[in-house]
This record gives structure tokens, C-alpha cells and sequence, in this order.
């Protein structure tokens, strides 16, 4: 198996501390909650033979860390010197405890209401990959964010492209699981 | 009139925000999602400030900022970006746009405040009701000033009162107690070095959280220079040393708005009594009339039936005065309330100088007054000694 190596002047320590520092900035500034970082892992990409052997049959359902039913992904790509895509996926109840501290809204006024969710985290992601992303220009890696979108669903996998770095982060908040899947490379 | 900010973003979760965050202030907040929106708006409105995202569908924060510094009926209207976008190159373009401020998301709703507090005059939105604070209350004064004996001095001239006295020596001092609470009153020595009194004031004029504390300035009698300074420079009042604290004590009262009401009014078992302190002067009597008619009728609704004015302890009595107590009869007989007044030798001898006043009974003390029955002698006049509720 493939591991793609980091950009030059990113350590792994490095990555991990401003993708730490721009997820617990966000949530007690605009949330004011407290968030526990727990773990990050490389997501090792599997090498092309073995991708070919498996394309007739349906991908298996990825280990993730979090339950997979009922999720809300919110994503946002950049692009620049680093050409990459982040998404942070929240379970229902946590996207709504989420919109509620960071919207200072009742829990009755959220509760299955789609469209002041998806708002919300779509802003969640915003601020907290464009503090990532901020960290990133400092050392020389100048890039844009593009529109945050959201994905619903259950029992779905995201697949990255061949010779991109991909790591995850877990956090904890709201007694609950928050996971950041980031996915990148330096453009050529 | 209520000031107009417009937030223009796309995210609805940050006009929210914005919205949240200036709902304690007397400010109406307008919402675009968009530039052409945002402009549409800023034409019609006029807002007094724009908050504006940077990245938006439809025409992006910076289209819209470079149409609205084309637009001579636009171009003065300050603006504030709100963006995710940190980087230098970024800030600098924007920047040389015009812009008054900049804000990076995520951010704490008392940054935006204190930014567009220093471009707009903010005020809260029940400023004009909020309840005043009562004698009895805790009043907590900060005094700058680099000699501790003064500091000591304003302490035990005031001790008497509910009044914190705070002391700090410097500008840092200040703005470090400050940022940790609030004080209702700040007093500073005009004689800090290097003009410290006057750059410190500026300061605190200039942040939000402490635009509206009143600021003294403390300095001996005979420097006018320094204390015409100070006047022009907008301190809300001047204290001389040698400090009179009877004088410092109104000025507090009035610079805070406090209720003073209970050093002039209290209510007993079933009467009210209104006393003259031994030093009264002209601006005590001014709160005593601007309290009395109010106290006189909270008493009508305990269900008292008579009032006690007790002049017993003043040491001069002049027109004002009479005036005062004429006007309190006149307040008695309207809601038929017995008027009782208590008086010493030069309160009586005056008041057998004016021809209202001059058939006035007094009592010599409030403890014979207040077991006079309804309608005994030593009402203000014979002829009102009968009136009952």
C-alpha cells in the first residue's frame, strides 16, 4: 500500500496542531463549547491493482469511526498551491446541537429543519477549514475555499483520487463523534 | 432615530449571528445575501454601516465594495468586511478598497461590536429606561491617580456610602481594570505625567465598553489651565482639591443617574416622612422636588394618611425651601393627605416672615408629629387639620 507523503514544510505534528487549532478555535469561539481533540490517522491509499480487482463488486462500507446512519457531511474544497477537499461529518443529533450553540437557537426551532442546518454547517466548514487554510498560506501555501456544500445520507463512503494525502481527525463534542477527513496535494 | 447595519452574506447563519449580536443595541439590521442584493439595499436604506462577506455568489464582496466606492450617494457609507480570508495579499487588496476594518471568521460577537462600535455610535436599546441604581447600591469608582493618599482620602470621604473606591495609578492599570469590570464613574488626576490624564481619556472615549462611563477630572483649585483643558476635552465634570465631598458626593449622584430618593423619603408604619438634611443645598432640594410628588403618591397606595416633612434639622431655610414646602402642601391637599410639618427656632422664625407661611404650626420633633392624630394640630394649616382620605 501507497502512502503520499506530505507537502514539503507540512509535518505530520504540523498538520495535526493547525488542524487542531483552527477545529477548537471555531467551536469555542462562535459555539462556545468545548472540543476534545481524540486521534488523527493517515488514510493509506490502496494500490491500483487492488482497486481493479474489487470494481465489479460494490465498495465495501468503510470503517469509520462514527455511526454511519443518518449522517451530515458538509464539504468545502480549496485550491491554489494545495488543490484538496475537507468535510466534516456530523450524526444528526450532534449537526443539531452544532447549529443550536453556534446559531443561539432553540432546539424546537432546528429540530429537522434541513435548511437552517445545512446553512449552519456549511458555515461551520467555512470558517473552520479557512482558518486551516489561513495557517496554510503562512507557509507558502496560498490557496481559495470554494462553496461549502452538504451531503445527507447512510452507509455512504467518500473515495479519494490517486496521489492525494489523506488524514483523518477525530474529535470529541456534545458527547459525540466529529470527524474531519481531509484530503490533498501540492499542485505540480 | 435607530441606526441601519446591513449585513450582506451569503451564509444566513452569519446574518443570523449579526443579528444576534446587535440585538441589545438600538439598531435596525438589514440582510442581502448577495452583492446585487447588498447594493439594491445600501441605494434604498442608506444604511450607517455595511458588514460584508468577501465570498458570495452573484457579485462576490468585492464587486460590490468597488460599486459602492464608484457610487458618489454610496461611496462615504463605511464598510466592514466579515471574511475567512486572512491571508496579507488578500487583507492588503481589500484594504486599499477602503475599507474601514476587517473581521476573520470565526470571530467573538464582542469583536464586532467593539469594531463597528468605533465606526457607529452605538447605544444600547433600553438606555433611556434601564433602572438607576439606588443609594443603597454598590457604586464602584475608579480613581486614577499616582499619589495612594488621595486614593485613601476619596475613600474615607466616602465611606459613609454603598461606594467602592478603586485605585490604580496608570493608563494600563485603567484599561486592565476595566477589561475586568466596569466601573460606574472614573476619576483622573489632570496632573499625571506626560499628559497621562488626557491621553487616557481619549482611550477610553475611543472603546465601546467605556464610551459612556463618565469620566471626572481631579485637580487643584487654582489650575485652571488644566481643568479648562479637561472641560474642552468632553470630562463629564471637574473636582477640585482641597476635595468638598458633600459637592463630589452630588456630582457622582447626578453624572450616574442614581436614585437618591431614599435619603429624602422614608416610609413608616403608616406615614411617610420627607427629610431635609442639615447641609441641604439647592441641588438637594431640586431632588426633593423632582421625587416628591411620586413618594407622596406611592404613599396615597400603601394606604397612608399622612405626611411628615422634617425641617428640624436644617440650619438655614431660604425661599427655596419655603417653596418646597409650600409646594408639598399643595401635593397633600390634592390627595387629601394631612401634611405634618417638624421645624427648630430658625425654620419657624423664617417662616413667620412670609405671609403664606405665617400662621404654619410645627412640631418639634417627628416623634410628637407622628402620634398626632389624623387631622391634629400642628398640620401645615388649621384649615387643612380636617382633611381626611
Amino acid at each position: 500500500m501507497k502512502t503520499t507523503a506530505l507537502p514539503e514544510k507540512i509535518s505530520g505534528e504540523r498538520l495535526e496542531a493547525l488542524v487542531t487549532e483552527a477545529v477548537d478555535r471555531f467551536f469555542t469561539t462562535m459555539v462556545g463549547t468545548d472540543v476534545l481533540f481524540m486521534n488523527s490517522d493517515v488514510v493509506e491509499e490502496k494500490a491500483a491493482a487492488q482497486r481493479d480487482l474489487e470494481a465489479d463488486e460494490p465498495p465495501p462500507a468503510e470503517e469509520l469511526p462514527i455511526k454511519t446512519k443518518g449522517l451530515v457531511v458538509a464539504a468545502v474544497g480549496f485550491c491554489g498551491e494545495l488543490d484538496g477537499v475537507a468535510y466534516l461529518y456530523f450524526t444528526e443529533t450532534l449537526a443539531e446541537n452544532v447549529t443550536c450553540g453556534f446559531l443561539g437557537m432553540e432546539m424546537e426551532d432546528v429540530r429537522g429543519n434541513h435548511e437552517v442546518v445545512n446553512d449552519a454547517l456549511g458555515e461551520v466548514a467555512n470558517m473552520t477549514i479557512g482558518t486551516i487554510k489561513n495557517t496554510l498560506s503562512q507557509f507558502g501555501y496560498e490557496c481559495r475555499l470554494t462553496v461549502p456544500s452538504i451531503v445527507r445520507g447512510s452507509n455512504f463512503t467518500i473515495q479519494s483520487a490517486s496521489g492525494v494525502h489523506r488524514q483523518r481527525f477525530q474529535f470529541k463534542l456534545y458527547q459525540e463523534v466529529l470527524l474531519l477527513d481531509m484530503m490533498f496535494k501540492k499542485t505540480a | 432615530m435607530s441606526l441601519k447595519i446591513l449585513t450582506v452574506d451569503d451564509s444566513r447563519a452569519v446574518r443570523i449571528i449579526v443579528k444576534k449580536a446587535f440585538r441589545s443595541y438600538d439598531c435596525e439590521v438589514l440582510e442581502a445575501s448577495n452583492g446585487v442584493e447588498g447594493l439594491a439595499l445600501a441605494a434604498k436604506e442608506q444604511p450607517d454601516i455595511i458588514l460584508l462577506d468577501v465570498t458570495m455568489p452573484v457579485m462576490d464582496g468585492i464587486e460590490m465594495l468597488t460599486k459602492l466606492k464608484a457610487d458618489p450617494s454610496l461611496k462615504s457609507i463605511p464598510v466592514i468586511m466579515l471574511t475567512a480570508e486572512a491571508g496579507r495579499e488578500s487583507v492588503l487588496r481589500i484594504a486599499k478598497l477602503g475599507i474601514r476594518d476587517y473581521i476573520v471568521k470565526p470571530f467573538k460577537e464582542e469583536v464586532l461590536i467593539e469594531k463597528a462600535g468605533r465606526v457607529i455610535d452605538l447605544r444600547p436599546a433600553d438606555e433611556k429606561v434601564s433602572k438607576a441604581k439606588r443609594l443603597s447600591d454598590t457604586v464602584d469608582i475608579l480613581v486614577v491617580e499616582d499619589k495612594p493618599i488621595i486614593i485613601d482620602q476619596i475613600s474615607k470621604g466616602l465611606a459613609h456610602l454603598h461606594w467602592k473606591i478603586h485605585g490604580v495609578s496608570t493608563t494600563g492599570g485603567t484599561i486592565d481594570f476595566c477589561q475586568k469590570q466596569m466601573p460606574d464613574l472614573i476619576i483622573i488626576s489632570l496632573s499625571l505625567p506626560e499628559d497621562g490624564a488626557f491621553s487616557l481619556f481619549r482611550i477610553l472615549r475611543a472603546q465601546h465598553k467605556t464610551k459612556y462611563v463618565p469620566v471626572f477630572g481631579l485637580a487643584v483649585k487654582t489650575d485652571t489651565e488644566l481643568q479648562q483643558k479637561a472641560q474642552q476635552l468632553g470630562f463629564n465634570s471637574i473636582v477640585t482639591k482641597p476635595i468638598d465631598f458633600a459637592d463630589l458626593e452630588t456630582k457622582v449622584a447626578k453624572a450616574i443617574n442614581l436614585d437618591t430618593s431614599e435619603r429624602y423619603f422614608t416610609y413608616d408604619e403608616d406615614y411617610l416622612t420627607i427629610n431635609l438634611p442639615h447641609n441641604t443645598n439647592s441641588y438637594m432640594l431640586t431632588e426633593v422636588q423632582n421625587y416628591m410628588k411620586g413618594k407622596i403618591a406611592d404613599a396615597v397606595d400603601k394606604g397612608f394618611y399622612k405626611v411628615i416633612l422634617d425641617a428640624g434639622r436644617l440650619q438655614k431655610i431660604d425661599m427655596e425651601t419655603i417653596k418646597l414646602m409650600v409646594q408639598a402642601k399643595e401635593i397633600c391637599q390634592d390627595l387629601t393627605l394631612t401634611l405634618i410639618l417638624v421645624g427648630n427656632e430658625a425654620v419657624k422664625g423664617e417662616c413667620r416672615a412670609y405671609e403664606e407661611t405665617r400662621n404654619w404650626t410645627f412640631f418639634n420633633s417627628v416623634d410628637e408629629a407622628k402620634n398626632q392624630p389624623m387631622g391634629g394640630s400642628g398640620a401645615a394649616q388649621p384649615e387643612a387639620a380636617e382633611i381626611e382620605l
